[in-house]
């Protein structure tokens, strides 16, 4: 059960440093001579291709996580019935203890953005993205609300959506 | 799960432990944070049995530790101090080791030997500090103890050590619910790797909390108000610090973000911007208000 960890390390990695290096398709050159430093590297670069978290953020590990799968299903990186990766993966990419990922995975299975199957792992729900959309918004509302009691004008907000500063 | 009920641990006149209860489920992964001398190599030490507490009772799955070969088999402490069998070389600690953890997994020593390649006939006290370290930690992870206590567990650990460690507690945890306790005074590191923490200051426990439930606890707050509003105005909020320089009221409050927010909307802020504490800002103010300095916890 431990080789998996050390397996993954050497074998995945590996190869994320040899695509970096030669591009896909190309041969791989398993074993071959890379240092611990490029191994770092390329595992880093791996995990900040898709569920990259801060993980000294003020916001808690598990909130960055919940809110990083809604986004790339709202940016259509992740479609219904993808299946997401495992809470053992993720931990182990990220660094992270497995159970701050499956309080994530608990959350999103609750509000229905995920479902799990037993033994298969957690897939993308088929109807959440219309209601992420609206917690979206109704978010969106509130901050207005509170923006325009703050005495900020419509006009500055209108302003400041279309300079694009929100919208990165 | 572990129990420190009451503990005491006192060597000569000096309490080294004052009295802690402490409980750590099982597959969690447990903090054991404070300045030195706080208490928390005291407290791993009795859970493997190192030391017999002067007072209360310390249980692994309800079992006292002390002088006990079941409870301990069950607890393997990876020390602090790097003092292991000087003549002995890794095979012979290996083997030492196998005669005392009855799930020590040979297989999970090699694979990460092959890693690591530590000189298997070198007599260990020629070994440098960093090779002890990890001679010890592959053992630990080896041995397949239900408790795995890391006395400063990171320190000296080189960058791929600590991910192949790391992604092995992630194996553990869910395959045979590890339950890691780490000792540290490095917030950034207990931060990544446990779910809960506790503080210790000297021999007493000041708080031990679900790290997620302390993030977002405390925040900062940068306010402006049109008609003059005081430190008194404020009195339903559990405010820590309070200074106004100018227009501009600054001000640290207990709480979470929506309460804060309606409480002083009332006073129809012109400026009025929040953000949660760091972890480590939210340590430092917990201790003052508790009266601690806090110096010498980074």
């Amino acid at each position: 059960m431990y080789f998996y960890a050390v397996d993954s390390f050497i074998g995945n990695d590996l190869l994320a440093a040899e695509r970096q290096r030669y591009g896909n398709g190309q041969p791989l050159n398993v074993g071959g001579s890379f240092s611990k430093n490029e191994l770092i590297k390329a595992f880093t670069e791996r995990v900040n291709f898709m569920y990259d978290i801060d993980l000294q953020s003020r916001t808690p590990i598990y909130e960055q996580l919940y809110k990083k799968v809604v986004e790339l299903i709202l940016k259509r990186e992740l479609m219904p019935n993808d299946k997401l990766p495992s809470v053992r993966e993720l931990a182990k990419e990220l660094g992270v203890n497995p159970n701050t990922v499956s309080k994530a995975f608990q959350l999103l299975e609750r509000d229905k953005v995920i479902y799990s199957l037993a033994g298969r792992g957690s897939f993308v729900a088929k109807v959440n993205a219309e209601a992420v959309k609206d917690a979206a918004l109704s978010d969106f509302d509130k901050a207005v609300t509170e923006a325009l009691n703050a005495g900020i004008t419509k006009g500055e907000l209108t302003a400041r959506i279309n300079k694009g500063e929100v919208l990165s | 799960m572990i129990e420190l009920k009451n503990v005491k641990m006192a060597f000569e006149d000096f309490n080294a432990l004052d009295g802690v209860d402490l409980t750590i489920e099982s597959g969690t992964a447990f903090g054991l944070l404070g300045s030195n001398g706080a208490g928390k190599s005291t407290i791993l030490r009795l859970l493997s049995g190192v030391y017999k507490q002067t007072e209360g009772d310390v249980l692994i799955d309800g079992e006292p530790v002390y002088d006990n070969v079941s409870a301990k088999q069950k607890v393997f402490f990876i020390n602090d101090e790097t003092v292991q069998f000087g003549s002995m070389t890794l095979t012979d600690m290996r083997n030492y080791y196998k005669g005392f953890y009855p799930n020590f997994s040979d297989e999970t020593f090699d694979k990460l030997n092959e890693v690591i390649k530590l000189p298997e006939k070198k007599r260990l006290d020629k070994f440098s500090k960093g090779m002890k370290r990890q001679a010890i930690v592959i053992t630990g992870l080896a041995a397949c103890a239900d408790y795995l206590l890391l006395d400063e567990a990171f320190d000296g650990l080189d960058p791929t050590m600590r991910i192949i460690v790391k992604r092995m507690l992630v194996d553990a945890m869910l395959d045979r619910k590890l339950t890691v306790v780490i000792s540290s005074h490095n917030l950034k590191e207990i931060n990544e790797v446990c779910d809960t923490a506790a503080l210790l200051h000297q021999g007493k426990l000041l708080f031990n909390r679900d790290l997620d439930s302390v993030k977002g606890s405390i925040h900062k707050v940068q306010a402006a108000f049109t008609k003059e509003i005081g430190e008194e105005d404020f009195g339903e909020l559990n405010v820590l610090h309070y200074e106004k320089n100018q227009s501009v009221t600054y001000l640290i409050i207990k709480g979470g973000e929506d309460e804060i927010r309606t409480a002083l909307e009332k006073y129809r802020p012109k400026l009025l911007d929040m953000i949660p504490l760091t972890l480590e800002e939210i340590f430092i103010y917990e201790m003052e208000g508790m009266g601690y300095d806090c110096n010498g916890i980074d």
